[in-house]
């Protein structure tokens, strides 16, 4: 699998690397657009956090990620 | 300062919708799913209203309709800019408040990571609590109330 690149706003990237932590995985899209990637719960019954590209403000678009990582944070594939 | 606020999507949108249609940058802070609501904000407006109506403009590029604005849950997350912003005050003096540098103290604690380390929010719940105890409800509820103004007049439109 390809490695993700970093995200280019540092407080995004913080949140990324804080849901990796807790075992999310972070996919990033292959082609460049808006949207740079998603966040993806172990339980793949549950929706996957979108991740921008280019978020107006950075730090409310890292607080949905960690929003979304703790509310995941404990879940695993029962597959 | 950034105006912050949830609304109630018919739908979500479609990778492909926003790909067509996201603005570069995004006011939309993200998405959910269940039930579809889009989290916005808007940055450079002096009003409530002013941010809902370029929030919802926003957001309806996409493709989906806004039929409805939704009240923070207890433990959403919020920033001290954000409480700033919803409390009238300057984000100087929030951190103030919750660094017991003024006022009654008390503040409720900071979300903790898994480490017991402090991450950069509130829980929206404890903090607006702490508000209506020691500054009133006048203050304590302008926001929920600028949200359920907010919500009636979206509702209204859509049953005329």
């Amino acid at each position: 699998m390809m490695e993700r690149s970093r995200h280019p706003k540092k407080e995004v990237e913080k949140a990324l690397s804080r849901a990796e932590e807790k075992e999310l995985k972070v996919e990033q899209n292959r082609n460049r657009g808006h949207k740079w990637g998603d966040v993806a719960c172990q339980d793949t019954s549950h929706a996957k956090k979108s991740v921008w590209s280019t978020p107006k403000n950075p730090g409310n678009h890292a607080k949905d990620i960690d929003k979304y990582t703790d509310g995941h944070k404990d879940h695993r594939d029962e597959d | 300062m950034s105006y912050t606020f949830t609304v109630l999507l018919d739908r979500v949108p479609t990778d492909d919708e926003i790909e067509a249609g996201m603005r570069t940058p995004t006011g939309v802070s993200g998405i959910d799913h269940e039930p579809p609501t889009a989290t916005m904000s808007v940055d450079d407006v002096s009003s409530w209203t002013e941010a809902f109506a370029e929030g919802v403009a926003e957001v309806q590029e996409l493709g989906v309709r806004v039929i409805g604005f939704a009240h923070d849950a207890e433990d959403d997350y919020v920033t001290e800019e954000e409480l700033a912003v919803r409390f009238g005050l300057s984000e100087r003096y929030v951190l103030e408040l919750a660094t017991d540098v003024v006022g009654p103290g008390g503040f409720p604690p900071r979300v903790k990571d898994d480490d017991g380390s402090p991450l950069e929010y509130w829980h929206w719940g404890p903090v607006r609590e702490w508000f209506r105890k020691h500054f009133g409800s006048d203050i304590a509820d302008r926001f929920d109330h600028e949200i359920d103004v907010a919500d009636q007049a979206i509702k209204s439109r859509y049953r005329s």
